[in-house]
């Protein structure tokens, strides 16, 4: 396994955001390599995650479960009703991946950009 | 004329992208369009990693995939001997909830279900269970 291939980054928004450029299928064979590297980065003090999905030819549910657990990892205060996440957003989800991403409404939760210095500055 | 393809494979996550090649070179020499062979990877590869994390579990057995052609309709079979599974007790996900109050897990079943036209789930006699997709009209009359 280890066929994902995850790039941390620094960017300064209004806030300092953690981007991951993620390469790869994120499948039930590798989505807890990204659920862990989230895990890491939050644990050393990130508090905003830019998920750029831009070379992820495929993602499962399981790729779903990991952001779905990584939005709740930073999602730490309880807000009422509906509302998209604060902290962790994504960045040019392709194809089948922009696709899965509707059918499972995680559009209605996740905010999502086709331009990293609009997304960083979003924060 | 019906065109079957198959593949026989071990449950070990590490198959998942060899099994989700197999399914777009099957549906592609079908003339299934593109759209329609991706979802068909994504609602494969769901029930596959079912299989091997929820059925098979901690120990190791085959899985085997059949496609097939009747006309203009695709049907795909996943067959395994892991224990008996029931699509029932999957809890379907609630997807207006927020990510703060949803509960993890149902997705794939639910997305099993919606990406195809029929998706029977039932018990082998003898053990184990078979997986029959169905998706109409999406193979090209030649």
């Amino acid at each position: 396994m280890g066929a994902l291939s995850i790039l941390v980054g620094q960017e300064q928004g209004h806030a300092p955001v953690t981007v991951f450029e993620i390469e790869g299928d994120i499948d039930a064979a590798t989505y807890t390599e990204l659920q862990d590297k989230a895990a890491e980065a939050i644990e050393a003090g990130a508090a905003n995650l830019l998920l750029d999905l831009g070379q992820v030819e495929y993602m499962g549910s399981a790729g779903f479960r990991a952001i779905h657990s990584i939005a709740n990892m930073l999602n730490t205060e309880q807000k009422p009703g509906m509302h998209k996440s604060e902290h962790v957003k994504l960045l040019n989800p392709k194809g089948e991946v922009a696709r899965v991403i509707e059918t499972l409404g995680f559009d209605s939760f996740l905010e999502i950009y086709d331009d990293r210095n609009a997304a960083v500055a979003s924060f | 004329m019906v065109q079957v393809f198959e593949l026989s494979v071990e449950s070990d996550l590490g198959n998942l992208k060899a099994i989700r090649s197999f399914i777009k070179e099957a549906g592609t020499s079908l003339g299934v369009d593109a759209n329609t062979v991706a979802d068909l990877c994504l609602v494969v590869d769901e029930a596959v990693s079912n299989i091997i994390l929820h059925g098979y579990a901690d120990h190791v057995g085959r899985i085997d995939i059949r496609v097939a052609s009747n006309r203009q309709d695709l049907t795909i079979r996943i067959r395994d001997q892991a224990r008996k599974f029931d699509a029932d007790d999957v809890e379907t996900p609630h997807l207006d909830e927020s990510l703060q109050d949803r509960a993890y897990g149902g997705m794939g079943v639910y997305l099993i279900k919606k990406l195809t036209d029929e998706a029977e789930f039932k018990p082998v006699p003898g053990g184990g269970n078979e997986l029959r997709l169905l998706k109409r009209g999406v193979v090209p009359a030649k």
